[in-house]
């Protein structure tokens, strides 16, 4: 990243302020850049959530994207995305075990959580076999539309 | 879509659950409108695992398969268009008034008779099959100390039997209509269907237990539906939020508030 263009330091500082502010979303502009910083989910999750603010060059920064996405993990890993608003279950029942655990290999279409919002239960299949990773969220936690689930990592 | 609800129908003296056979046959292909029932479920279903008391003869149990061709995000309107529904066909058999706890318990004189749950599953951001789980109290003379403050059933509440048989098909079509004018006309007139329905949607004391990720109950006064459908909560600092799940029951200091005044 030594020749990266990106200013690491004020992507850090404004996200620091992001969330010291509760902002949802944040942009700094300058002749040579424009950062653009958008959380998601309550402020409460971003404890929880290793990526609490994703970074996203804005277009007038385009040169430096393809850099920021390496460094923001774009590497072999997919993410499971929650399809709608809602509230994240690991497991069938409170008094069941989970769907799936931390370093369970599993197949595309297994079913690896539940996602409720007005007691209409969404089973959520993998869209890709692999090994879970990650679990993202807490077990009973709200999730947002297109929130990141799990990571899964390539068998 | 003029097809009647109902067809084909599967029906089972005794199983676990509807839901799980409803499912099964959604995954191998069954048309929109499939029902399950079951004289008996021995391991009826309510939400998150919780049991739904389904003793023979006491009530009607039910799931029906539906394919609304909607993004994930849309369907959970789907559980306040089986509440409308199913509210309509109670008050039609018993002539009584009948109100809606958000979003679709089916309550008499504060008492729920009927219960919902709705469980689907997506694929490639489109979903491929809800299944409608509906559990209507229909002949039970009572109830356990669990349930005998909460639950109600139609016997208790008109004083004669109400056979399966002769609700089952009232209660497809009310579904079937409340279904057909979310489809063909949107959110909009099921919002304001349910806002006329159900008392809880603004104005009560609620206090909300689980869902969102909060351990401690929320309480608040209910200030409308958002555009999905959810809930929202006036807490005592005037800060309005949407409730996307948990159990919503009257708040009791509300209640008590309440007879002093009336």
């Amino acid at each position: 990243m030594s020749d990266s263009k990106i200013d690491l330091d004020s992507i850090r500082e404004l996200t620091d302020l992001a969330v010291e502010k509760d902002l949802s979303e944040l942009e700094y502009e300058t002749s040579k850049q424009r950062i653009r910083i958008v959380r998601q989910g309550p402020a409460v999750a971003a404890a929880a959530i290793p990526v609490p603010a994703a970074v996203q060059p804005a277009p007038a920064a385009a040169p430096a994207s393809a850099e920021t996405e390496a460094a923001a993990g774009g590497d072999s890993a997919s993410y499971i995305e929650s399809p709608m608003v809602g509230t994240f279950y690991a497991s069938p029942a409170p008094d069941a075990p989970p769907f799936v655990q931390t370093g369970d290999r599993i197949e595309k279409g297994r079913t690896v959580c539940i996602v409720e919002a007005m007691k209409l239960m969404n089973e959520i299949e993998a869209d890709v076999g692999g090994i879970v990773a990650e679990r993202l969220v807490e077990n009973g936690q709200g999730v947002e539309f297109g929130q990141r689930l799990f990571k899964i990592t390539p068998a | 879509m003029s097809r009647r609800f109902g067809q084909p129908a599967y029906h089972f003296e005794e199983t676990d659950t509807t839901m799980r056979e409803a499912a099964e046959l959604a995954r191998n292909g069954c048309p929109e409108g499939a029902i399950v029932t079951a004289a008996r479920q021995t391991a009826g279903r309510g939400r998150l695992g919780r049991r739904w008391l389904s003793e023979p003869d006491g009530g009607l149990y039910l799931s029906l398969v539906l394919r609304p061709d909607v993004a994930p995000g849309a369907a959970p309107l789907l559980t306040l268009v089986a509440g409308l529904g199913a509210a309509e066909a109670v008050r039609a058999a018993t002539g009584l008034d009948c109100d809606i706890r958000w979003p679709n318990d089916i309550m008499i004189r504060g008492r729920k008779c009927a219960g919902i749950l709705v469980e689907m599953e997506t694929r490639e951001e489109r979903v491929t099959h809800a299944v409608v789980g509906i559990g209507l109290n229909l002949n039970y003379r009572e109830f356990g100390a669990d349930l005998a403050d909460s639950a109600t059933s139609l016997l208790l509440e008109t004083g004669r039997r109400h056979e399966a048989d002769a609700v089952l098909q009232p209660l497809l079509d009310a579904l079937r209509d409340s279904y057909e004018i979310y489809l063909q006309q949107g959110k909009e007139p099921v919002l304001e269907a349910f806002a006329k329905a159900s008392s809880y949607v603004s104005g009560r004391r609620v206090v909300v237990t689980g869902g969102g990720g909060r351990a401690a109950d929320r309480r608040g006064v209910t200030a409308g539906l958002d555009a999905d459908g959810m809930l929202l909560l006036r807490d005592a600092a005037g800060r309005v939020e949407p409730i996307s799940a948990g159990s919503v029951r009257l708040d009791e200091r509300g209640r008590r508030s309440d007879a002093a005044s009336g």
